[in-house]
């Protein structure tokens, strides 16, 4: 046993969804790794309306494995990791919190510690993820980080790792967290990110909606789109009028119906597509500011020595 | 020896029988198992003299309260702290409640609370209202100097220290109670012994109260000039309570999840730790936590850290001590979070009445049965 374990407190939210059979053998792993290198830790599981026995599971891991508080979030129905996340996280009360999306470990198990001593480095959030990334999550990374605000590249992650202050500070910055990891990235603390070598396995992610939000919200994307949309239709305008001044020169024209198209066709088709992002943004303030309960916890266990 | 009435605890609840029915000029006993009176519930705890306002989700506990709030610092004001700022903060997550929801709740029971901006005492986005509140705190040492100074001067009332019963029987229309080298009788028996009450059932063979147990812990802190006069509780759910603890100067920090350490829920409370009491402490014998050799270490490093979440970093606090005691908790009231005061006659004649409440002003319903 290590002499000297690290005084500060740490929690960790790990999302379980179905997870019978390997939620144990995680938490296991995890408690095995905070207690060798933590004097006070706790571990936040949140259950995503799981349908077989993960919670019962948990339960029978809090009750012979755990010394420190393990604490169970019943999620009322399905809700997506988002949502569990933040509840898991608003659950925690460490000064420094890990966020488990997944229970499946590519990563050593090295990392988990590596990543606190990079926090205590200066580093109010650390990610730690993959080498090899799937073609739309790098699609996706790739736009997000080309329209971005903050300083710091958005990468796939197999967990994280923050700080109370980062916490605070994105808490500060925004009523709801639509996409927590954005919204870290966003928050002008210092990022860093870890990486280790191989893929994340099985199927997470891909959730486009989610995708098109953290767009909207966190990069300028749709600023920019619009203002393309906007050159481009300024860019035919002028096409059109070289045309129509040809047309005129000529002198072989009916009268207005070449200016009458051109004011119908593409000034309406820019108008619309104006008017969708618009649309979307509206939208979104109007979610983020009307939404106060955006998770819906169903019970809350505690278990604790 | 004979009295007229004997009283089982010498709580709060014990003395102020004791000292109304001396008043009256009936020979009274007071027993006490501990060597002091005030040395357990009535001293360990949040010390909080209830408005109410610990209660939004049961308006008859709430009314109650505020009624008799009145009365008791009427009475007893010179054991009270009153001049700081009780903050009542409604928890943006997790909460049963919320801000316009208290607000509203304190309206309609006529309790002050004035609204005051969360981000004054909050870290950002962990609360959605707060309110000062009228709201005060007792001080048990300096409330129990003045009992045992006005029961000082009533020869007709005896209290008898380390003393705790070892049967009590029924004899004709007296209560026999049995204590080390002694024996003594009235017709009027009132068991005021809180946590122990069920081991004076079993004793007795009277059926038990439907009550739980949990051994709290109260954390006693020095706090720094910022934090000094003011009193904070996040509602209502899994939060935290840090206000000063009566005049001692220090402040009492406690939490729904970390307060408890183990429940029990036979009707003889049956904890683990008992077995490493050394004998002190068993089912249906129930020694006092805090002296306790097998009590609990602290749960500071949790309770801190969830205040500390919460509370914006110029709040400072620091551990001073851990208070520990028994309390025991009704099971039908867990549902609405009400605890009222429970009253229950088990005899005529001879009499015999337990009582049960979980809050210091809600001692004046004796009063009924004191006749």
């Amino acid at each position: 046993m290590t002499a000297a374990r690290e005084k500060n407190f740490i929690s960790a939210v790990v999302y379980l969804h179905n997870e019978e059979g390997r939620a144990a053998g995680f938490l296991e792993m995890l408690r095995k790794v905070l207690e060798e290198r933590f004097e006070q830790y706790e571990i936040v599981a949140v259950d995503d309306a799981s349908s077989d026995g993960t919670a019962q599971e948990v339960r029978r891991f809090a009750a012979e494995q755990m010394e420190k508080p393990l604490t169970l979030l019943h999620m009322s129905l399905r809700q997506g990791r988002e949502k569990c996340m933040n509840a898991g996280q608003d659950c925690a009360i460490g000064d420094f919190v890990y966020e488990f999306d997944s229970i499946l470990t590519p990563y050593p198990e090295a990392l988990i510690f590596q990543a606190y001593q990079t926090a205590l480095q200066g580093s109010d959030v650390v990610t730690v993820g993959p080498s090899r990334v799937r073609a739309g999550s790098r699609l996706f990374y790739g736009v997000f980080n080309r329209f971005s605000r903050s300083a710091y590249p958005l990468g796939t992650d197999a967990f994280c790792l923050l700080s109370r202050r980062a916490i605070n500070r994105v808490h500060a910055q925004s009523a709801g967290l639509a996409y927590r990891k954005a919204a870290y990235a966003a928050s002008g603390l210092r990022v860093s990110s870890l990486t280790f070598e191989g893929a994340l396995q099985g199927s997470r992610g891909g959730d486009l909606d989610l995708a098109v939000d953290s767009l909207a919200l966190y990069t300028d994307a749709g600023y920019r789109v619009s203002l393309a949309v906007t050159g481009c239709m300024f860019c035919l305008a002028l096409a059109e009028l070289l045309y129509t001044l040809a047309i005129f020169f000529r002198g072989d024209f009916v009268e207005g119906w070449v200016t009458t198209m051109f004011v119908l066709t593409l000034g309406l088709a820019g108008l619309f597509l104006v008017l969708t992002i618009v649309v979307k943004y509206l939208s979104l303030i109007l979610k983020l500011t009307f939404e106060k309960q955006d998770y819906l916890v169903e019970s809350i266990e505690k278990f604790q020595k | 020896m004979v009295y007229d009435k004997i009283i089982l605890g010498a709580g709060l609840y014990g003395l102020y029988a004791a000292q109304k029915c001396g008043a009256r000029g009936q020979r009274v006993l007071v027993l006490e198992r501990d060597e002091t009176p005030f040395r357990r519930a009535t001293y360990i705890n949040q010390a909080r003299v209830h408005q109410g306002y610990h209660y939004p989700r049961s308006f008859s506990t709430a009314i109650k309260s505020a009624h008799y709030f009145e009365r008791f610092c009427r009475d007893y004001s010179f054991c009270l702290l009153t001049e700081f700022d009780q903050v009542y903060a409604t928890s943006a997550r997790f909460s049963w409640t919320n801000g316009p929801e208290f607000e509203k709740f304190c309206r309609a029971a006529s309790i002050r609370c004035d609204e005051v901006a969360p981000s004054r005492y909050f870290n950002p986005g962990m609360c959605d209202g707060a309110f000062l509140t009228r709201e005060y705190t007792y001080d048990a040492q300096l409330l129990k100097e003045h009992f045992l100074g006005q029961l000082a001067g009533f020869s007709n009332v005896e209290i008898r220290y380390g003393k705790k019963p070892l049967a009590l029987t029924r004899a004709g229309s007296a209560w026999k109670v049995r204590t080390e080298g002694a024996e003594d009788e009235a017709p009027f028996l009132l068991n005021a012994t809180y946590a122990g009450v069920n081991d004076i059932h079993a004793l007795a063979g009277l059926e038990p109260f439907g009550i739980k147990y949990e051994l709290c812990e109260i954390i006693l802190c020095t706090v720094n000039e910022k934090l000094k006069d003011t009193g904070i509780t996040v509602m209502d759910g899994p939060f935290f309570s840090i206000m000063p603890f009566g005049r001692t100067g220090l402040h009492s920090l406690t939490s729904v999840t970390f307060t408890p350490h183990a429940t029990s829920y036979d009707s003889l409370a049956r904890f683990e730790c008992q077995e490493r009491s050394g004998g002190l402490c068993g089912p249906g014998n129930l020694y006092n936590c805090n002296d306790c050799p097998a009590r609990p270490a602290s749960a500071w490093p949790y309770m801190s850290q969830l205040a500390r979440k919460y509370l914006k970093e110029e709040f400072g606090f620091a551990y001073h001590s851990s208070l520990f005691s028994m309390k025991p908790i009704l099971k039908a009231s867990e549902i609405d979070d009400s605890r009222p005061t429970l009253i229950r006659r088990y005899s005529d004649e001879p009499a015999f009445y337990s009582v049960l409440s979980g809050k210091i002003n809600t001692v004046y319903d004796l009063d009924e049965i004191l006749a």
